[in-house]
């Protein structure tokens, strides 16, 4: 028997896979008989076999105490939210004929108010104070937002930013922890100033990028288009409160020997992070690796520091965790394996954990 | 007996609880909290965030159970309300925390070696290049795997959940299985070989 379909295709069938884990107890007989009827050679059910095995899912079974524990939760939140059973039907009706009065009555107060707001007291606009917003964009993901200027904003697996709701006085203040690229509007009477750190980074409506992870002591700022300024609380650069930065150069400053570094490169290296591809280009193994462990959230553990000032190249689109680090270790002296997560009492899984050991 | 019979029974259980049953209702969400849990954290991880939802998907059945239709396979009917529950969650939440957001990405948990039943006849070698393989795949191709060969939902279920037509989700399984066979073909053969190597040597042993 010829079949159009690959052989791996077997396996959806249901009696298939009775007969391929009963397999160990057939006789002979019966075997010849699987092979005559699917066409199969006995390489063919072998490795049927192990593809069939190797997918039995263990279920982590959780504990009774923890089920039971959610089921009077469920069973409580049941009981608070209902109200007066059985009456229910006619509250609703009483509710339906209370919000068409309601809705009627609501159109003179609609008139009144906007009348107020836009006649009366055009000139006297009571001064909210603006409410702080925080966004953090959670390891292994990107996150995307549009400031109240409507600035947008690309924000980096396990970073953060923090703004007020209303851009008010004579700058546009945001702060920053981790690494975000920024398309600014352009507004000459108010600058948008970024603080990282020490730093302040002062525009007035251009493209940058700015990476400052808590774990690396740098801040490094890279301009795309437009111009930018950078000042610090700390003291003077050569002499000047600002320093300005042409497009296409990235400024490298050092937080523990206060030092500004000017490199000339292609911005793309510290951009391409937003499209999803990562480049790491002249970066040490354990940046490389820290980067690796915010971008898919996973704990990656490096077992052996001799490895961690070997520096490399490389660009990955689309590929996944395991197979970055295995075409990393291609030129590197290095291998990796799973280490078991850990399962905490109340039932959830940790993170799952990888460690890097030298060859 | 009998009795017993009956609360081995999806069909029975969910009658019964449609019918008002509390005891039943408490078997069902004993008998499928861990499966749901393991499904939510494998495709959303986010423990608290699965709980919650798993917490409505039976609040809500019960609130209208008076009006729920029979459903031929409980668990797949538990896994779709989940999956549409949370993911309308997270819309809600990314909506309170400021308008215009939007969540890019979503890397999807590894699976490791303690996820899968050890059995004797597939050695080690085999099994991580298996894991390697599943880890390799899209966040939909695993999700499709799990769904089939461990919740052991049909086609038309599984494209209800994950949402797309039977036609393309056996063409996914099509290339997901070829994908899974080749990366374990050539380790298996090896072992073949090993074997036949086995049995012709001690044939010609015989011989000599």
């Amino acid at each position: 028997m010829k079949r159009a379909e690959d052989i791996s295709m077997l396996l959806t069938d249901k009696s298939f896979r009775k007969i391929l884990s009963e397999w160990l107890e057939f006789s002979d007989l019966r075997k010849a008989e699987v092979y005559r009827n699917y066409g199969l050679t006995p390489k063919d059910v072998e490795i049927l076999r192990q593809l069939f095995l190797g997918l039995d899912f263990h279920l982590y079974e959780h504990p009774e105490a923890n089920i039971e524990e959610a089921l009077n939760e469920t069973v409580w939140k049941l009981t608070e939210r209902k109200f007066i059973p059985g009456e229910k039907s006619h509250l609703k009706k009483l509710y339906v004929q209370f919000s068409k009065i309601a809705a009627v009555l609501i159109i003179p107060v609609i008139v009144y108010t906007a009348y107020i707001q836009f006649f009366r007291f055009s000139q006297v606009v009571p001064a909210e104070k603006p409410q702080m917003v925080t966004v953090n964009s959670q390891p292994g993901t990107v996150t995307t937002l549009v400031l109240p200027d409507e600035s947008k904003i690309w924000l980096n697996a396990g970073s953060s930013i923090s703004y007020p709701n209303v851009f008010s006085g004579s700058i546009r203040e945001v702060s920053l922890t981790g690494e975000a690229y920024f398309e600014a509007v352009k507004n000459k009477e108010m600058p948008m100033v970024v603080s990282v750190g020490g730093l302040k980074v002062k525009v007035y409506g251009t493209k940058f990028n700015v990476n400052a992870f808590p774990s690396e002591s740098t801040v490094k700022v890279t301009l795309i288009e437009g111009s930018v300024a950078l000042s610090s609380k700390l003291g003077k650069f050569n002499g000047k409160n600002e320093f300005f930065i042409d497009p296409g150069q990235t400024v490298t400053f050092n937080e523990e020997s206060r030092n500004l570094d000017v490199k000339t490169e292609d911005p793309f290296y510290y951009t391409a992070w937003k499209d999803g591809v990562i480049i790491f280009h002249n970066h040490t193994f354990d940046t490389v690796l820290k980067s690796l462990s915010r971008r898919f959230n996973i704990d990656i553990e490096l077992k052996d520091q001799s490895l961690a000032t070997i520096r490399m190249d490389a660009t990955f689109r689309d590929e996944s965790v395991n197979e970055i680090l295995r075409l990393l270790s291609l030129s590197t002296p290095f291998s990796f394996y799973y280490e078991a997560p850990q399962k905490s009492p109340d039932g959830t899984f940790a993170k799952s954990k990888i460690c890097v050991v030298k060859k | 007996m009998a009795q017993l019979a009956g609360y081995n029974d999806d069909t029975f259980l969910w009658n019964e609880f449609k019918a008002g049953d509390k005891t039943c209702f408490n078997t069902l969400f004993r008998r499928y909290y861990s499966e749901l849990y393991y499904y939510g954290i494998k495709n959303f991880s986010d423990p608290d965030l699965v709980k919650e939802c798993i917490q409505e998907v039976f609040i809500r059945i019960w609130e209208t159970r008076e009006s729920l239709g029979n459903v031929e396979n409980v668990r797949a009917y538990l896994i779709v309300s989940l999956r549409r529950i949370i993911l309308a969650q997270k819309k809600k939440v990314m909506l309170q925390q400021h308008i215009g957001l939007r969540q890019v990405e979503n890397s999807p948990f590894l699976f490791d070696l303690n996820e899968f039943e050890k059995h004797e006849e597939i050695s080690d070698g085999v099994r991580k290049i298996l894991l390697a393989a599943i880890n390799s795949l899209t966040r939909k191709q695993r999700e499709l795997v799990m769904l089939f060969f461990y919740y052991e939902l049909s086609y038309a279920e599984i494209a209800e959940v994950i949402g797309i037509t039977v036609p393309a989700l056996r063409n996914l399984m099509y290339r997901t299985l070829i994908h899974l066979r080749e990366s374990i073909g050539e380790k298996s053969l090896e072992s073949m070989n090993k074997l036949f190597f086995l049995f012709f040597s001690s044939f010609s042993v015989k011989k000599v």
